[in-house]
């Protein structure tokens, strides 16, 4: 008997030391693009990690990969999850979001009204950024003022156009059906002529951001459509690119961030998002290139806002898009993007 | 008169050893030749050197007229049966015999009736369609003959080719092989270590060590009078023993050998004795003799062999080795003493070394 | 009992396999019919879509192309080096064996980015054929059928030159010399003994490299790009970038049923031709 009382009492007490210990560094989930890496462990990863005293671990991958694992996970394994707007709507509609409790980020009332719900009751827009065109002006000339200049002549074997399966790749089909003089909702017959011309000027679709730096660094294009976010390491690379002024306007697009249904830590994911939405936090990415702010107390030097989507006017200039209507005709210009590319 | 073959004067290397030495032989029309020795005395080597398949480092070589030395193998138009066969597995037999005659050229359908032809001398015309897989050694060896000899080659070459067959095939087929070269009167060099089946067929054999020829000589002659000790103990003289003439008379000559026996030979039948010399005897040549009377060496047996024509005892003379025969009647113990005696019939007279 | 022990130890293999392989395969092949009653072909709709669609009939025939001219390229590069290769002396051949088959010790993915380098508008090619003064400027050799051919070619002809240099190793040296003296120059006897001989050995490395560019990915993706997809990257896109999980099964189903059929044809025709089994 003795000895199942000694048993019984030291198996108790290793149960009790095991509950006592400190929850130790709570794991805090964050799924983001890896893009500009190093200067997010910098400005978000290692203050938060301070100030929660946890364990901040990422899981990377374009918007496409990591929306799709957290599908298959059906909402779980994530705590927040950055996406571009089309992906986050196609996340919302596929219920893997809760909607966020506003009281808990009061940051956001510092935002500009566009990023503050984009999307209804889910994540506000930590970034703005805008979609247009980019040149090599050392190979260009004359330069790029127009959508329409993507069909010169001049440009043959000298583009290449983000993929259809990309966030930006739908809107070069909208772009074609303005080139036609048509909604490409309504007559993708013609919508689809007018991007049939544009092939030969096209030397490949790209899938990722690097891809398309590498191409133009690698000298194989001179010409491209993508996201402002880019501009400054394709300018480090070549520094002859120029974003081009385009006289009709450019595609605004908003970057969210959304805390998953199956969210371990929904309490710290709200601090975290009212935290990268501070104006101290955004100040600091908007000068150290990593993203354009949203927060209204945000002040940038002419120098410092050159390459970003930044003030008031110029974020009312930008062409919204809806991606509840792109969304859907996605899949249906998925095939014949790819008739008209790929044959 | 050109001779079908010359080898003059070739030195060989294998990188930087030296297989042949200062080698030259000639043979004559219709002739059939062997070189005989045990791996290694280069007897392959030179086959390879007639071929085409090795360059000599000095000499030349020379087809009728044709000076062979500098031409690539596959313009010599010599004829070849190699040991494994080699014949063509992807081929059926006819395709294989008609191989050579498509190189040179020759329409199909004369091919084809020359390669029946041949086929059917050799007895393997109902196997003409087969594979070479489906044909035992022997047929496959007949088939390699059949598919040399029908190019009509100038020279035939045959390199071990019965080595992989049993014994039995071996007897038939090299009365076979002998048969068509005759028939043939196609001159030929013939590869083998085989003492017995060099002997039977050949018009003369070579026989070779270490990258020369020790001798080249008939066949009768080789057995019977060996020209050197090498060749002698090559044919079976099994017993040499030194000895020193103390007299001569006329063609008698008294010799003593260098434990004290005295011998008296004759120079009407060994031919030139000189005054120090070596006897060689078969084991035959050398009887062992009970008989006190008897003329020989004296010596003391050792073990006893059945050869079933005889018994064969092992012998010390004096310090050497040898190896007598002795009569079925008598079989006789170890330790006995006993004479040798000679038998001049079996006996060559060798220079001393 | 014996019976019981042999049956016990065979279990975790068959286990592992049924899980692993056969589990997984099955149910991606299950997935890719359609319900019955369903379009006009029923429970093979899916499959009658996809050869409905010019793009996956152009990306199905794209990939046969490509991997036919692979295969075809690599036979004759890999029969001629491993044909100077097997005729080396010992030790040269050992040295040359290995520096054939090396670069298959690095990835697949560090050898296509080496051409990336090579092939790009500012790569060696271009700036030798503008030295040489062959072209004015640069020609954009990326992102075509070639470069994936080029590529492809330079990564499987290793693999060839090992299987071939074997396959001529095993042809008896007596046979060439049998070939010789009857009148047959080196390029008779290559023609008509040491090729027929290797025939075996060529349909092996055939269906080896053929199979392999057939369901490439890592190279088409790199040098390929999205203008020329084939049927390794048009899978990774229906599955991982369109969610499309039963078209991108379609897409393995195909492939699976290309390469079995290759695999057998070559077989059969492996067996009818080697004339060396005895």
């Amino acid at each position: 008997m003795p000895r199942l009382k000694t048993l019984t009492l030291s198996s108790l007490s290793t149960l009790a030391l095991l509950a006592a210990a400190p929850a130790s560094a709570t794991t805090f989930t964050i799924s983001w693009w890896g893009f500009n890496g190093d200067k997010l462990q910098e400005i978000i990863v290692n203050p938060f990690q301070e100030m929660c005293g946890c364990e901040v671990v990422f899981e990377t991958g374009n918007n496409g990969d990591r929306l799709n694992r957290l599908q298959m996970r059906s909402g779980a394994g994530v705590d927040v999850i950055y996406l571009t707007d089309s992906y986050s709507q196609t996340g919302i509609e596929q219920g893997l979001f809760q909607p966020i409790d506003p009281a808990q980020i009061p940051n956001i009332s510092e935002l500009y009204e566009m990023a503050q719900a984009p999307q209804g009751e889910y994540g506000p827009a930590y970034t703005v950024g805008r979609i247009g065109l980019v040149y090599d002006s050392a190979r260009v000339n004359p330069p790029i003022t127009s959508w329409n200049d993507l069909w010169r002549e001049d440009l043959a074997g000298m583009i290449a156009l983000p993929n259809i399966t990309t966030t930006t790749g739908p809107m070069v089909v909208l772009k074609a059906g303005d080139h036609a003089g048509v909604s490409a909702y309504e007559d993708q017959d013609a919508t689809f002529a007018s991007l049939a011309e544009l092939v030969p000027n096209v030397v490949t679709n790209y899938n990722t951001g690097s891809e398309m730096i590498n191409l133009f660094s690698t000298g194989e294009i001179a010409v491209s459509m993508t996201q402002d976010f880019t501009l400054n390491p394709l300018r480090a690379a070549v520094p002859t690119v120029e974003w081009a002024a385009l006289e009709d306007g450019e595609i605004a697009v908003l970057n969210t961030i959304n805390i998953p249904t199956g969210s371990e830590n929904v309490e710290l994911a709200h601090q975290f998002i009212n935290f990268v939405l501070s104006a101290e936090i955004q100040q600091q990415l908007a000068e150290q290139g990593v993203d354009a702010p949203v927060n209204t107390n945000v002040t940038l030097t002419d120098e410092q806002a050159a390459s970003w989507t930044y003030g008031e006017e110029a974020i009312g200039r930008l062409q919204r898009i809806d991606y509840s209507q792109l969304n859907p005709a996605r899949n249906e210009w998925l095939d014949l993007w790819n008739e008209t590319f790929g044959m | 008169m050109t001779l079908p073959l010359t080898i003059e004067n070739i030195t060989a290397h294998y990188g930087s050893t030296k297989v042949l030495e200062d080698l030259s032989l000639s043979l004559a029309e219709g002739e059939l030749v062997s070189l005989l020795g045990a791996s290694g005395c280069g007897k392959t080597t030179t086959l390879r050197l007639v071929a085409g398949f090795l360059q000599p480092t000095s000499g030349a070589i020379r087809l009728g007229s044709k000076d062979l030395t500098r031409l690539p193998a596959h313009q010599r138009d010599i004829g070849l049966v190699f040991q494994n066969y080699a014949l063509f597995p992807h081929l059926t037999v006819r395709e294989n015999v008609a191989f050579g005659l498509k190189q040179r050229k020759v329409a199909s359908a004369e091919r084809t009736k020359r390669a029946d032809a041949m086929l059917d001398r050799v007895g393997l015309a109902h196997l003409a369609d087969r594979l070479p897989a489906a044909l035992s050694g022997g047929q496959k060896q007949r088939v390699a003959l059949a598919r040399a000899l029908v190019i009509e080659p100038p020279l035939l070459m045959f390199d071990e080719p019965l080595s992989n067959l049993d014994a039995k095939l071996r007897v038939d087929m090299r009365v076979e092989i002998r048969q068509l070269q005759r028939a043939n009167g196609t001159t030929a060099l013939y590869v083998t270590h085989d003492q017995e089946e060099a002997f039977s067929i050949s018009d003369r054999v070579a026989i070779m060590h270490q990258g020369r020829i020790m001798q080249l000589d008939t066949p009768e002659t080789l057995y019977q009078r060996p020209a050197n000790a090498f060749v002698a103990n090559f044919v079976g003289f099994e017993n040499i023993v030194p000895l020193s003439v103390t007299a001569r008379n006329g063609a008698e000559v008294t010799a003593r050998s260098d434990s004290g026996a005295e011998l008296t030979l004759s120079q009407d039948q060994l031919g030139a004795i000189p005054d120090r010399f070596l006897l060689a005897t078969r084991p035959d040549g050398l009887q062992v003799s009970t008989d006190p009377a008897a003329v020989g060496l004296p010596a003391e047996l050792g073990l006893r062999t059945y050869l079933g024509r005889a018994y064969q005892y092992q012998a010390q003379a004096g310090g050497l080795s040898l190896v007598a025969n002795g009569p079925l009647s008598q079989p006789l113990e170890t330790g006995t003493a006993a004479k040798l005696v000679p038998n001049p019939e079996q006996c060559a007279i060798l220079q001393p070394e | 009992m014996k019976r019981l022990a042999g049956w016990m130890l065979a279990t975790p293999a068959t286990l592992a396999i049924a899980l692993l392989l056969v589990i997984p395969v099955a149910g991606t092949i299950g997935m890719t019919f359609g319900t019955p009653g369903q379009g006009d072909w029923g429970i093979v709709q899916p499959y009658a879509d996809f050869f409905a669609s010019n793009f996956r009939r152009r990306v199905l025939w794209r990939t046969f192309e490509v991997a036919g001219y692979v295969t075809v390229i690599s036979l004759a590069a890999g029969l001629v080096t491993a044909y100077v290769v097997a005729r080396c002396p010992a030790w040269t051949k050992s040295v040359l064996v290995v520096l054939a088959v090396f670069p298959l010790l690095t990835g697949v993915i560090v050898r296509s980015f080496a051409w990336l380098v090579l092939l790009g508008r500012e790569g060696m090619v271009n700036q030798f054929l503008i030295w040489t003064g062959l072209i004015d400027g640069p020609l954009t050799m990326l992102y075509t059928p070639g470069a994936v051919i080029v590529a492809m070619v330079y990564i499987f002809v290793p693999l060839m030159v090992l299987v071939l240099v074997g396959v001529l190793e095993n042809i008896p040296e007596d046979l060439l010399q049998a070939s010789s003296s009857l009148g047959a120059g080196p390029v008779a006897s290559f023609f008509q003994v040491t090729l027929p001989l290797a025939v075996p050995g060529l349909i092996v490395g055939a269906v080896l490299v053929f199979t392999a560019s057939f369901t490439s990915y890592a190279t088409p993706a790199l040098l390929g790009g999205t203008r020329q997809m084939m049927m390794g990257t048009f899978l990774h896109q229906s599955a991982m970038v369109r969610f499309d999980w039963p078209g991108a099964a379609v897409v393995a189903a195909i492939m699976l049923a290309v390469i079995l059929a290759t695999v057998l044809v070559m077989t059969r025709l492996a067996k009818r031709l080697n004339p060396m089994a005895t």
